[in-house]
């Protein structure tokens, strides 16, 4: 048992209140890096952490408490490589954001780093827990700092709007996910992830193992702002900090998704064997749902927080219908897709502080050409939006490959040109704004876009230009480079093998025999792919140009055009109303829907 | 009376979304997530009932009695904090919407739309 | 969307959760029919293993004592975000708003009740693992004493009796210390959490090892962090007087 696992999960839990309540003491710099020196060393520790749970999964048990006959009695950190790899790059995302706020939060004393720090605590623990009830507290240590770092500029309206609403849907989730463990708990009498799985192994599924699951998925999808569990997720990032949004868009809503591929790995995965088949098709088909809705959204909008975060829901959506494919290949291209996601996304954000702090707006058509002299800020954009559209061998490429390959191997053959399709209207979008912003290109006025309360900067003092931009710039780097490295694809496969593996990890867990995926091949590069990762960037150029010049397309054209697409996105834009009620309805709804699918797909 | 408690459970769930469905106030709506949430502790604790069991505290009680499950009694435990905690933070953006707006009702507060 | 339709959709999600949820609890065994194995093996081996008579207070400071961890560190990353929502804006200082109870007879009781409920708040938590209690439960009345000083005195009182920055060390110190003790566990070579004191003998104040420990760490953080939440939002009342005046 590696002494590193406990430490890594509880260096920064022990630096927050540490820090909170030190923090009245320490002079006025030393809490800025005593929390980026917590973050950095957990960031170093999780990936030694990473390194060591290639060579096998390990199995840490809190409190000394070994299995007996086959029952836990404590509860276990099972590190496998697919949660390592989560837990590093939250470390990452949280040490860049805490560089990035270097004095960002003067007025507030101890408190970002706080909540930050407990953050990334609540992620560790929840990546690398075996025991289901412990990933519930994990996740909601997680959610709990989350919604107080959205309240942060707590003066104004929106953010208190943002964060009630992100409270109560997100919460109404976690009460969904408890109600499934209930559920699981009263018929095998057991919280340990593996003990449950061998529980229910054997005996075909009955209505309990049904809804159990589908509450379970359907809490877990509102964690991760699926459709039509997702508008708690653009009031959110549209209000919370740029440095904030950077850790919610890289992590955050990963969760939800890693969450559900845990539980169903472990849990359902075998009882389950024979309705694979509607499983994965009610989970791609709310990957499509999801994926239409946060495209078509992000290209509607003007208050760029806004349309990044809409653009993360589209990529929500991509990512559960890699998860959907219930493949090794499928959550090995979900995971590189997130990676990719996660530095551009980070960059992206991190770009839209400078905007707040520099040019004193995130509005697309009021900011059309301030941001001429930030050379490097525009390059930063340009470049992790780039790395978003994913041209062959850059940035996203080899997630987009592998789920295309996976989904190909089902013999779905439509998911690649969906795909690029989804892409193309979400990065045009982003694509758009940048041009609009660092270059002044576009028409000065579009009434498509929604109008949005603009945000007020904060009074800050002057912060050096070069802490504003390099953060960005490294993750923007980061995010073009991850296309290229050819050995993320093989490790990525290996760490999915094993993840899915659900036998092994219940002989790992309950017996202590240690077990290491067979290493696979991974495929060759594909044309097909590459025809799609060319479709794909190109077309996200043409749409954003579009965007930027449809004025001067012939009159005719866009009326006819604007008559038939025009009244579905304004009905989709009223849907997105703002108010909590309407949230709650549809998350019932979806809740209920999601249900009946999953059990129409068990009982056949 | 041997699903009843059960249904209690799901009641409460139904009634706490109603609630926040309907609500014109944002302290009831705050409210109503904790009745949501009283729903899950109805539902733990009726599961690790046994008939005739004693609480699981054995100082004054043989240790061969028979006692009701520990580990939900937990489990509840920390679930009610995690309510208590939502609930606190919910009534502080309660209070802090009705400083600056004047208004309770969500309808009101319509800032992020679109 | 309109009133009717978020109703109605609401309405029509209910309805299909309602058939869902009672197709997935007919699964379940009928109420009083607990099937084990967890709590039942844990009733029968806690006694002579960790000598605490209060077997769910083994359960929640050793068995399941990392969800304990999370727990506190969520109620304590919920009050801090809480202090800081209330205590941003707020202008008026409220030294000089007393707002006594208007009763004598009311500040009698509360004289005789406050120090009455506060040993019987310390008495529960230090009993928590021998009786029903325990750090959670004592912490909770602990901050309903010190709430029971404004109640039945002045605000004046209260704020004095719980200086802010006490309350906050005091907070994060309950918080820290139960992660210390983990720490602490793993130095002295044995897992984290792992209980490693002496077990004492069953029944009296000494037995349970770490478990009194954790006991107590968890009763500090709790009843300062209730204390917090009552202080800021009756400063918010307050200020709101003071500015009336």
């Amino acid at each position: 048992m590696s002494v590193l696992v406990p430490v890594t999960f509880a260096l920064p839990l022990l630096a927050a209140p540490l820090l909170a309540g030190a923090g009245f003491w320490l002079p006025r710099r030393a809490d800025d890096v005593a929390g980026i020196l917590a973050a950095a060393a957990t960031t170093v520790l999780a990936a030694i952490v990473l390194v060591r749970s290639f060579a096998g999964s390990s199995v840490y048990w809190f409190g000394g408490w070994r299995p007996r006959g086959g029952v836990s009695l404590g509860i276990s950190f099972v590190v496998d490589p697919l949660g390592a790899a989560i837990a590093l790059l939250t470390a990452a995302l949280v040490t860049a954001a805490l560089v990035y706020s270097w004095r960002y939060f003067d007025e507030v004393g101890t408190l970002f780093h706080v909540l930050v720090l407990l953050f990334l605590g609540g992620a560790i623990g929840f990546s690398y827990s075996g025991d289901l009830f412990n990933i519930f507290v994990c996740l909601e240590l997680t959610c709990v700092a989350a919604f107080a770092l959205t309240a942060f500029r707590i003066g104004e309206e929106g953010p208190i709007e943002g964060a009630f609403n992100f409270a109560v849907t997100n919460t109404l989730g976690a009460v969904l996910i408890l109600f499934g463990i209930g559920l699981l708990y009263g018929r095998t009498g057991a919280l340990n992830l593996a003990q449950i799985g061998r529980a229910l192994e054997g005996r075909s599924p009955d209505g309990l193992v049904v809804v159990a699951f589908a509450l379970l998925v359907a809490g877990f999808l509102v964690k991760a702002g699926a459709a039509p569990f997702h508008f708690w997720l653009s009031d959110a990032y549209a209000v919370a900090p740029a440095p904030v949004c950077v850790l919610f868009a890289g992590v955050m809503t990963e969760f939800g998704l890693f969450g559900l591929a845990r539980i169903f790995w472990t849990v359902f995965a075998l009882p389950l064997d024979d309705a694979f088949g509607l499983v994965r098709w009610t989970l791609v088909g709310f990957g499509i749902l999801t994926a239409i809705v946060g495209a078509l959204m992000s290209f509607l909008q003007r208050h760029v927080k806004r349309m990044l975060a809409f653009s993360s829901i589209a990529y929500t959506g991509i990512f559960l219908i890699g998860l959907g494919t219930l493949t090794p290949g499928g959550l090995a291209a979900a995971g590189l897709l997130v990676i990719a996601h996660g530095l551009s996304k980070g960059a992206l954000f991190l770009g839209t502080g400078v905007m707040l702090e520099r040019m004193h707006s995130v509005d697309e058509l009021a900011l059309r050409g301030r941001g001429r002299g930030f050379w490097i800020s525009g390059l930063t954009w340009f470049a992790a939006a780039v790395a978003l559209a994913s041209p062959p061998f850059v940035g996203g490429w080899q997630g987009h490959e592998g789920l295309d390959h996976a989904s190909t191997v089902l013999g779905r053959h439509w998911t690649a040109a969906f795909i690029a399709a989804v892409t193309i209207v979400s990065t045009g979008a982003i694509l758009r704004a940048g041009a609009r912003v660092f270059l002044g290109w576009g028409d000065r006025r579009d009434p498509l876009l929604s109008p949005e309360p603009d945000e007020e900067p904060e009074g800050e003092p002057e912060r050096p230009a070069l802490l504003l931009a390099l953060p960005a710039a490294a993750l923007a780097a980061a995010a073009l480079a991850v296309g290229a490295v050819g050995t993320l694809t093989p490790h990525a496969l290996l760490a999915a093998e094993q993840f899915t593996d659900t036998r092994a990890y219940a002989a790992t867990v309950l017996e202590g025999r240690a077990s290491q995926a067979p290493r696979r091949e991974s495929p060759p590069t594909s044309a097909e792919s590459v025809v799609w990762a060319l479709v794909a960037t190109g077309g996200a150029v043409g749409l954003a140009a579009f965007g930027l010049w449809r004025r001067r397309l012939p009159a005719v054209l866009r009326e006819r055009v604007g008559r038939a697409v025009v009244p579905a996105l304004d009905a989709l834009r009223t849907v997105h109303s703002g108010h909590v009620g309407d949230y709650v309805a549809w998350l019932t709804f979806g809740t209920a829907v999601l249900g009946g699918l999953l059990a129409f797909g068990v009982l056949q | 009376m041997s699903y009843a408690p059960y249904a209690v459970a799901v009641w409460l769930l139904l009634a706490g979304l109603f609630g926040i469905v309907t609500s014109k106030n944002l302290i009831h709506l705050a409210l109503c997530v904790t009745v949501a949430q009283s729903g899950t502790y109805v539902l733990l604790l009726a599961i690790g009932y046994r008939e005739h069991g004693t609480a699981p505290i054995f100082s004054d009680v043989p240790r061969s009695r028979r006692a009701v499950d520990p580990v939900v009694q937990a489990l509840t435990l920390t679930d009610i904090v995690v309510g208590v905690t939502v609930a606190a933070l919910l009534l502080a953006l309660a209070v802090k919407a009705h400083e600056r707006t004047g208004t309770l009702d969500p309808a009101e507060l319509r800032e992020l739309r679109g | 969307m309109t009133r009717q339709s978020r109703v109605g959709l609401c309405a029509v999600g209910l309805a299909g959760l309602a058939a869902l949820l009672a197709w997935g609890i007919a699964g379940l065994e009928p109420f009083g029919h607990y099937p084990g194995p967890y709590g039942t093996i844990l009733n029968a081996v806690e006694p002579q293993e960790r000598h605490a008579a209060n077997v769910v207070a083994a359960v929640v400071f050793d068995y399941r004592g990392v969800d304990t961890l999370g727990e506190e560190l969520i109620l304590f990353c919920a009050v801090m975000g809480l202090a800081f929502l209330l205590r941003e804006n707020r202008e008026e200082n409220t030294r000089s708003v007393r707002d006594r109870a208007s009763s004598d007879a009311v500040r009698a009781v509360g004289i005789v009740a406050v120090p009455v409920v506060v040993l019987l708040a310390l008495d529960l938590i230090a009993h928590g693992y021998i009786t029903p209690g325990g750090g959670f439960q004592g912490g909770v009345a602990a901050s309903a004493g010190l709430l029971l000083v404004y109640l039945a005195g002045d605000w004046r009182a209260m704020r004095r009796a719980g200086p802010l920055r006490l309350v906050d060390v005091a907070e994060a110190g309950g918080a820290a210390g139960f992660v210390v003790v983990g720490f602490a566990t793993l130095i002295a070579g044995g897992a984290f959490l792992e209980n490693l004191l002496p077990l004492g003998t069953f029944g009296k104040l000494t037995s349970g090892g770490t478990i009194p420990v954790a006991n107590w760490c968890v009763g500090l953080e709790v009843s300062a962090a209730f204390v917090l939440i009552f202080l800021e939002f009756l400063e918010e009342i307050m200020a709101e007087r003071a500015r009336d005046r």
